[in-house]
């Protein structure tokens, strides 16, 4: 019997400040619309995480899940009432960091002409 | 996969400069935005689409050398819909057969908007997957477009190509399919463009 070796991504999400302190809410509600879309068998295998890593602001979360499951978690993250934003997705948390860092020195850098303010859309 | 292929979202409806247009580019890969309001814009007027509001007292223009598209919301019947209207967004479900049957030909846009589905419980959800799978084989079938846009009125409800490769997957359409059918219909509506004194 050969092992395969499970496979993952890390999702990157921006979240607006009212949100930022409430991160187990977010999975909770997250989790409540990936089960009704997509079933608790789907859910149970997605083994959906919140993965909590030094030097990220709280207004970051980062989720695991499964790469099979990454289509109907991009698709529950998107049709939820919540003010999020993903920021991006890889399969290494070093390359994640790396983009998140990216986009937020691209929102503090032009803050000032981009047209929305993150705080209070 | 063509190399000239443009990532679009026709319905962003909030404001936004020309950083913020750089921005959704950089983050969310899309290239071409459909707008309804460009008084902040001044530059790269080939990645906005403007929208106008097809109404029977005639349109109401304001800026220039934008590339326009005429939308209407789709009322569930033909008889406040007029014949030049390219986009048509569906709020409802509708005895869809006999209207795109009606309408074959005219090579319309019918435009779901993402941000809408946000707000629907997961049965009336599951029923709009069910709706635009059988909705999208009736637009091939009668030459039709399917238009997925965002429909934001935020930052926040913006959806990026990834997000929206994902719908479609779950919609059984090729994402592939989808973007270059899209381009053609969009290339093939430019019409023209709105010159004004103003």
């Amino acid at each position: 019997m050969t092992l395969s070796k499970k496979k993952y991504r890390y999702i990157g999400i921006y979240l607006s400040s009212h949100l930022s302190s409430n991160k187990a809410g977010i999975l909770e509600k997250l989790s409540n619309r990936y089960l009704g879309l997509f079933g608790s068998i789907d859910y149970s295998n997605a083994n959906i995480r919140i993965i909590e890593i030094k030097d990220i602001p709280n207004s970051i979360v980062i989720l695991k899940c499964r790469l099979e499951s990454l289509t109907n978690m991009l698709i529950s993250l998107s049709l939820i009432e919540l003010e999020l934003m993903i920021v991006s997705i890889s399969g290494t948390l070093k390359q994640l960091k790396k983009k998140i860092l990216t986009f937020l020195n691209h929102v503090s850098g032009y803050q000032k002409d981009l047209t929305f303010n993150f705080k209070d859309s | 996969m063509p190399a000239n292929r443009n990532i679009i979202d026709l319905s962003v409806g909030f404001s936004f400069s020309d950083t913020t247009r750089s921005f959704i580019k950089k983050f969310f890969s899309i290239d071409v935005l459909g707008i309804y309001d460009n008084r902040l814009l001044d530059n790269e007027k080939d990645s906005l689409v403007l929208r106008i509001q097809n109404t029977k007292h005639g349109l109401i223009t304001t800026k220039n050398n934008y590339f326009y598209l005429y939308y209407q919301d789709f009322q569930g019947n033909l008889d406040n819909t007029y014949g030049n209207t390219d986009i048509l967004t569906i709020y409802d479900f509708f005895n869809t057969k006999n209207l795109l049957k009606k309408l074959a030909g005219k090579n319309i846009g019918f435009e779901f908007m993402v941000s809408k589905l946000r707000y629907l419980n997961v049965s009336d959800l599951g029923k709009w997957f069910s709706f635009v799978k059988y909705f999208y084989g009736l637009c091939k079938r009668y030459r039709h477009q399917l238009i997925l846009s965002s429909g934001a009125k935020n930052i926040y409800e913006l959806i990026s190509l990834r997000v929206i490769n994902s719908i479609l997957d779950k919609l059984e359409v090729s994402s592939t399919e989808y973007w270059f059918d899209l381009n053609q219909w969009l290339s093939r509506k430019k019409r023209g463009l709105i010159y004004d004194s103003i």
